[in-house]
């Protein structure tokens, strides 16, 4: 399990892409069009292998996965 | 009240490079932000969309009279804007319910055909009552029985008791009164699917809009195809402006976007005249019809067929796109663009965004999340794979198999499943390119030059979706092999 913030692994992957680090724990990360959707798989990846999250769970919505707060939701569910 | 900041000019600021530059960042000008903030700065900047809207000609003077009666309403009663918004896109939905002039025809040969006399009108209606009522139905059910499969799974839901209600309706003698009923609110329902997936997606989430609200937002009233630009009000409401500066800024873009939509439209119609009418270039179309009749045009216009119909298509999904995003802007939504700037595309997966962005949207959103989530977990490039094939292939096809479905109420199933030969390989083509362009997984930098990190990378893409367009059909005229072979054709071979 990782111990690095999800907040950082977020703010990791904007900075990978020439986006500004400095994110706001509610603002829309995808639907903006801030990250595109092949980084929400990679984040994906990272939330199934790094934080146990079960994405396959049939009450998970992608929707959840939207800003740093509903993130940081999902983590420490899975904790 | 502000005013616009009308002091002289500093020298050299009337160059035509500097309006460019006043005008592209007029958003973040705060005199203008005043301005249009003040009471007549917001009806002069509606006037100014309106008539950016008439000026491109490209919406009927219904439309374009709904359009301006619905925003010119929400800025005068702000508090009231979701209730305008629903009553308008259900007027909307009433007046138009089709997307595609399939449907429409349909209707009017199953009403002329009955002998109630029952006129066009009423059937429409009556199936828009039934539709708005089952929507209405299920997203209530679906809230109040959130632990239930057909709740978690909406799309599937939706999707097969379309699909039930569909081949009821081809069962039942044709000319009969219940499958004209069936048939009318089939074409409603699937007209406006996705609309309702996307509700239905957001009873799921902590989006605080009403049932009915999002019931009511089937066809919004700023129109476009089966593909719903600006998705829910769940989604509308992450781009709320939050207060009175962000909503002047957000119309000014929205104004922006409108005058950028009538610039392509003068460059589209100034290349339909001098390519099309000049020059005599055949259109795509014609050009595969003419082959595959066998006169065809020489291999020389063909190729200048194919590649100008690719600009062209880019032309004219921008324009409307544009139109679209921008009167939602209009109301305060700082909703994307739907299509930025696709010539820039380095990839197939990068073009489909830039191109298209709400139907990547809606092929992500309800075929590759869901399937990536599920399928091939312990295996990275198989699970993009499948999930991307899902989307790309599957997803591609049901969504225009499904808007199309109306020709199995006139033709024999064989003859009818022949028009969808050219949107199957489409869909395969379109995946396999996908899933091919992620497994190369070549991942360049500007450090490798110029043409192998710019040009190389986009004259891929270019090519890709030239060739891959002249399969984009499902008119059924053309058959899979007479494109086939066009293409062939071009490299004469």
């Amino acid at each position: 399990m990782s111990t690095k913030p999800i907040n950082e692994v977020v703010i990791s992957m904007l900075a990978d892409r020439g986006k500004p680090a400095e994110i706001d724990s509610n603002e829309a990360i995808f639907t903006s069009g801030l990250l595109d959707s092949l980084a929400a798989t990679e984040l994906m990846m990272a939330l199934e292998s790094e934080y146990g999250v079960d994405l396959a769970d049939a009450d998970f919505d992608i929707s959840q996965l939207d800003t740093i707060a509903e993130l940081e939701t999902l983590v420490s569910a899975a904790a | 009240m502000s005013s616009v900041d009308l002091s002289p000019p500093a020298p050299g600021s009337w160059s035509p490079l500097a309006l460019r530059q006043a005008w592209l960042n007029i958003d973040q000008n705060s005199a203008a932000v005043a301005f249009v903030r003040s009471t007549i700065g917001k009806f002069a900047l509606h006037f100014a969309f309106i008539a950016a809207l008439a000026l491109s000609q490209q919406l009927s003077t219904a439309a374009l009279g709904l359009i301006s009666v619905t925003l010119f309403a929400v800025a005068a009663m702000p508090a009231q804007r979701m209730a305008i918004i629903c009553f308008s896109s259900l007027f909307f939905l009433a007046m138009r319910p089709f997307r595609i002039d399939g449907w429409t025809a349909l209707l009017n040969s199953k009403a002329a055909a009955l002998p109630t006399g029952i006129p066009a009108l009423g059937l429409q209606l009556s199936a828009v009552v039934v539709f708005l009522a089952i929507a209405a139905g299920y997203l209530r059910w679906q809230y109040s029985h959130k632990d239930h499969i057909a709740a978690k799974r909406p799309v599937v839901a939706l999707m097969t008791s379309w699909g039930i209600l569909t081949c009821l309706a081809w069962s039942l003698p044709s000319q009969s009164i219940m499958s004209a009923v069936l048939w009318t609110i089939s074409g409603v329902w699937i007209s406006s699917f996705w609309y309702l997936a996307y509700a239905a997606a957001d009873q799921k989430t902590k989006d605080q809009t009403p049932t009915l609200a999002r019931a009511s937002l089937m066809r919004p009233f700023w129109g476009g195809s089966a593909t719903p630009i600006g998705k829910s009000f769940g989604y509308l409401n992450k781009f709320d402006a939050k207060d009175d500066d962000e909503l002047a800024a957000t119309r000014l873009k929205a104004l922006k976007l409108a005058v950028w939509g009538c610039i392509l439209v003068a460059i589209m119609q100034g290349m339909r005249w001098l390519v099309y009418g000049q020059f005599g270039i055949p259109e795509l179309e014609p050009a595969i019809l003419a082959f595959a009749q066998g006169e065809a045009f020489s291999t020389g216009a063909n190729w200048v067929s194919v590649i100008i119909n690719y600009f062209m298509d880019l032309l004219v999904i921008a324009v409307w796109g544009h139109f679209i995003v921008a009167t939602v802007r209009m109301l305060g939504y700082r909703i994307p663009r739907n299509t930025r700037n696709p010539l820039a595309s380095r990839t197939l997966a990068e073009f489909w965004n830039r191109y298209f962005f709400y139907f990547k949207e809606l092929l992500v959103d309800f075929f590759f999340y869901p399937t990536f989530v599920r399928y091939f977990k312990k295996n990275t490039k198989v699970r993009v794979a499948f999930a991307t094939f899902c989307a790309a292939t599957l997803g591609n096809f049901l969504y225009h198999f499904a808007r199309e479905t109306y020709v199995f109420a006139s033709l024999p199933v064989s003859e009818a499943l022949q028009i969808f030969h050219s949107a199957i390989f489409y869909s395969f083509a379109l995946g396999a390119g996908l899933v091919i362009s992620q497994w190369r997984g070549v991942k360049l930098k500007p450090e490798d030059g110029f043409i192998r990190y710019d040009v190389l990378p986009r004259i891929n893409v270019f090519a890709f979706f030239c060739f891959l367009k002249i399969f984009d059909d499902i008119s059924g005229q053309g058959s899979l092999s007479d494109r086939a072979q066009f293409t062939l054709s071009l490299f004469n071979l």
